[in-house]
C-alpha cells in the first residue's frame, strides 16, 4: 500500500525549501562554526547585562521578523518542520560526539582539540547549530502566539518553555559563579576558590563547628587472590554486617561471624575495642566448606588511614575481607556570618543546600582518606541569578508535557 | 526479613508471574472479543502484574530504600510497567498481539534478572537520598516502557507494511504511545534537572548519562515532528521511531561502555 505525500519535490534552492536545503544550510553553518573555532578558539561567555540584552533582542527580533515578514518564503522556511528536523538532527549528531568523547568542561585536564569537540558546549559549531535551532523554534512559537488562539496553548507552553530554558541556561551561564570552600573544624573561612584554584573573597564567612558522617554497616566480600577483584555477582556476594548477622552462605562456604567490633585496632594480630580516630571495623570469622569440611578461621578488618586492613585466605583462589564502610549521610554543622552582621547556625547536608546572601551553599565532599575521621568539609557555593528564568522555562515545559500526555497524538 | 531473604524468594514471584502471563496469553488468543474467556485471561495477566508489584513492595521494605538503584532493580520496574501498559493498552485498543509482545518483553526482563542476579547492595549514596529520587526514576522507567511499546508497534507496522496489510490503527497506536512516552520522558528529564539543582547546585552538567538522555529526548522529538509534517507517511517515521529506541537503549545500558563513562555519576555499578 502506498500513499501520496504532501511534499512536491522542487529543484534545489527553489522555494519552498525542504529537507535538503535545511540540511545543507545547517551543515554550512556548522562548517562556518568550525572555521571560527579553529581561528579564534572557544566561545567567550557574556555577562550581565549584555546577555539579558541578547536574549531580549533575540526574542523580540524574531517577533519583529514574524510580524512583518511571516508570509515571505524565507520566514516560512525558517519556522518550518523540515528545518526543525534538520537542526534537531544536527544538534543530535553534535551531542552524540559530546556524549562519546570525554569533555573538558567536566575534566579540565583534557586537552582541547582544534575544532572544540572536546569542549562542545563552548564551541562555535555547537553555538551556530543551536542558534539555527532556536531561530526555528522561536519563529514557530511566534507563529502560534500571533494571532493567539486558545487551542495553541499546549504548543506554546512546549515550544516557548524549551526556548526560554535553553536560551536562559546558555546565556546565563556567563553569570554563574561556582566556588569551593575548604572548611576545617573550629576555623572560620571567608575565602573560596574557583575551578582554576584562584582565591575569591566572599561577602560571607563560614565556620565549621563539626563535621560528621554516619556510615552503612560495612560489607564482607570475597575477592580473587590473583587479581584482587572483589566478587560482586551472585547471592550473598556482599553481606552487610548487621548486628543480628550470625552466619550466611556464599557458594560452598558457610561464613560465621564469631565476633564483630565496629571500632577496633590490632594489637599483635588480635583486634580489640579502640575508640580513637582511625578505628576500623573488624570481625573474627569462621569459614566452613560445605563440601570438603575444610575450616578457616581468623580476623578480617577494613583498615583505616591509621593501619592496613586484613584479609583471610580462604583457598587457592579466594580471600575474604571487609570493604570500607560507605557513607550513609554526611553533614556539617556550620555557622554563617554575613557582612551586615547576620549570623546563623545550621546543618548542611547533601540534597539540602542553604541559602545565604544570594548564594546557595552545598555540602560537597570531605577528605575521603580519613573517612568519618575527616576534619575537612568541602562545601560548594553557587550564585546563579538566571535560575528563576530557567525555572520559568522548565515549568512551562512541564505544563506542555502534561498537555501531551493528556491529549496524545491528537494535538497534531 | 532481610533483603537477602527477599531476593531468595524472587524465583517464585518471577516464575509465577511468567506462568500466569503464558496462560493469559494462550487464553486471550483463543478467546472472542468481550467473552468471559477474555475476561479471565485479563484477570490472570493482572495477577502476574500484581505479583511483580508485590515483590517490588516487599523488596522496597526490606531494602529500606526504593529498589531503583541497580540495573537488576530497574528491570523489575520495567517488567511491571511493560506488562501493565500492555494490559491498559489492550483495554483501550483491543490488540491481542500487543499484549503478547508486552508480556513477552516483561517476561524477558524478569528472566534476565533471574539468570543474572545483581549485587544485593543495600547502601544508597547520600546524593540519592532525596525526595526527587523516586519520581525521577519511576517516571523515566514508565516513559521507557511506553516508548519500548511504541517501537514494538512500529516494528509490527513495518511488518504489516511489508505484507501490504498495514492498518491505520497501528500507526495511530505507535503515535499515541510515542507522544505519551515523550511526555513522561520530558517529566523525567525535568525532574532530574530540578533534583540535580538541589543536590549538586547544577540542573544540567552534561554528564554522559544526561547527554544521552537528551539525545533520546531529541530523537523522539524529531519523530514527533516528522509525524506531524507527514501524517500519512509510513516507512520513514516508523524507522525513525525504531531508531530512537536504539538511542534509548544506549542511554540505558550502553553509556557504561562509552569512553566518556568515567565522567558519569549515573553508572549503575559499584
Amino acid at each position: 500500500m502506498t500513499r501520496p505525500t504532501h511534499e512536491q519535490r522542487t529543484p534545489l534552492w527553489q522555494f519552498p525549501w525542504g529537507y535538503a536545503e535545511s540540511f545543507i544550510f545547517g551543515i554550512g553553518l556548522f562548517l562556518t562554526g568550525c572555521i571560527l573555532q579553529y581561528t579564534i578558539g572557544s566561545v567567550k561567555a557574556v555577562h550581565y547585562p549584555l546577555n539579558m540584552y541578547f536574549m531580549l533582542t533575540f526574542w523580540f527580533g524574531l517577533g519583529f521578523v514574524h510580524y512583518f515578514a511571516k508570509k515571505t518564503s524565507i520566514v516560512k522556511w525558517l519556522r518550518s518542520v523540515p528545518l526543525a528536523v534538520a537542526s534537531s538532527v544536527l544538534v543530535l549528531v553534535l551531542v552524540v560526539v559530546m556524549g562519546t568523547i570525554p569533555q573538558a568542561s567536566y575534566d579540565p585536564t583534557i586537552a582541547l582539540d582544534p575544532l572544540g569537540f572536546s569542549n562542545m558546549t563552548e564551541s562555535w559549531p555547537f553555538a551556530f547549530v543551536m542558534f539555527l535551532m532556536l531561530t526555528n523554534l522561536g519563529l514557530a512559537t511566534w507563529n502560534r502566539i500571533l494571532p493567539f488562539k486558545v487551542k495553541n496553548l499546549g504548543f506554546i507552553f512546549n515550544h516557548l518553555g524549551l526556548w526560554v530554558t535553553v536560551v536562559a541556561a546558555g546565556l546565563g551561564s556567563g553569570d554563574l559563579q561556582r566556588l569551593s570552600m575548604d572548611l576545617y573544624e573550629g576555623k572560620t573561612e571567608w575565602k573560596a576558590y574557583d575551578k582554576d584554584l584562584n582565591d575569591v573573597e566572599l561577602p560571607l564567612a563560614i565556620k565549621l563547628n563539626k563535621f560528621s558522617i554516619t556510615e552503612f554497616p560495612p560489607k564482607i566480600a570475597f575477592a580473587n587472590r590473583e587479581t584482587g577483584k572483589v566478587m560482586s555477582k551472585g547471592e550473598n556476594a556482599f553481606v552487610m554486617i548487621d548486628p543480628d548477622l550470625k552466619a550466611y552462605l556464599y557458594k560452598d562456604w558457610k561464613v560465621e561471624i564469631v565476633k564483630y567490633l565496629y571500632e577496633s585496632a590490632p594489637v599483635n594480630g588480635i583486634y580489640q575495642q579502640f575508640n580513637d580516630d582511625g578505628a576500623a571495623p573488624a570481625a573474627l570469622i569462621k569459614l566452613t566448606n560445605q563440601k570438603t569440611g575444610k575450616i578457616v578461621e581468623g580476623w578480617i578488618c577494613a583498615g583505616s588511614f591509621r593501619f592496613d586492613g586484613a584479609t583471610l585466605q580462604v583457598d587457592d583462589e579466594y580471600e575474604i575481607g571487609i570493604l570500607p564502610p560507605e557513607a550513609k549521610k554526611f553533614s556539617s554543622n556550620v555557622t554563617l556570618y554575613t557582612k551586615d552582621g547576620e549570623q546563623k547556625t545550621t546543618d548542611l547536608e547533601v540534597n539540602y543546600p542553604i541559602e545565604v546572601g544570594g548564594w546557595k551553599v552545598y555540602q560537597l565532599s570531605y577528605d575521603e582518606r580519613f573517612g568519618r575521621w575527616s576534619k575537612l568539609s568541602v562545601v560548594e557555593l553557587v550564585r546563579d541569578p538566571w535560575l528563576p528564568v530557567v525555572y520559568i522555562g522548565i515549568f512551562m515545559m512541564m505544563i506542555g508535557a502534561a498537555y501531551i500526555i493528556w491529549t496524545g497524538q491528537k494535538q497534531a | 526479613m532481610t533483603h537477602f531473604d527477599t531476593w531468595v524468594t524472587f524465583p517464585y514471584f518471577s516464575v509465577g508471574a511468567i506462568i500466569l502471563w503464558c496462560i493469559a496469553g494462550f487464553l486471550l488468543f483463543k478467546s472472542e472479543k468481550k467473552s468471559s474467556k477474555e475476561k479471565i485471561a485479563l484477570l490472570v495477566a493482572l495477577g502476574g502484574v500484581i505479583m511483580i508489584g508485590a515483590f517490588i513492595t516487599i523488596l522496597w521494605i526490606s531494602l529500606e530504600r526504593p529498589p531503583l538503584r541497580t540495573l537488576g532493580e530497574t528491570r523489575l520496574w520495567y517488567g511491571f510497567f511493560l506488562s501493565a501498559v500492555g494490559l491498559i493498552a489492550y483495554l483501550r485498543w483491543r490488540y491481542k498481539w500487543f499484549v503478547g509482545y508486552s508480556l513477552a518483553m516483561a517476561s524477558l526482563f524478569l528472566l534476565i534478572t533471574l539468570s543474572n542476579p545483581d549485587t544485593y547492595n543495600k547502601a544508597l549514596m547520600p546524593a540519592l537520598q532525596s525526595p526527587w529520587f523516586v519520581p525521577h526514576v519511576v517516571v523515566y522507567i514508565f516513559a521507557y516502557a511506553l516508548l519500548a511499546a511504541s517501537s514494538l508497534v512500529a516494528f509490527h507496522g513495518l511488518y504489516q507494511h511489508s505484507k501490504n496489510q498495514l492498518v491505520q490503527e497501528t500507526l495511530d497506536m505507535a503515535n499515541n504511545l510515542a507522544y505519551i512516552g515523550l511526555g513522561f520522558l520530558t517529566f523525567g528529564l525535568l525532574f532530574g534537572a530540578l533534583w540535580a539543582k538541589e543536590a549538586w547546585g547544577h540542573y544540567w552538567t552534561w554528564d554522559p548519562k544526561e547527554t544521552w538522555a537528551f539525545l533520546t529526548w531529541l530523537s523522539y522529538l524529531t519523530y514527533v515532528h516528522l509525524r506531524y509534517r507527514h501524517p500519512d507517511a509510513i516507512k520513514k517515521p516508523l524507522w525513525a521511531l525504531a531508531l530512537s529506541f536504539g538511542i534509548l537503549l544506549i542511554c540505558w545500558f550502553g553509556v557504561n561502555y562509552l569512553p566518556s563513562a568515567q565522567q558519569s555519576v549515573h553508572t549503575y555499578t559499584q
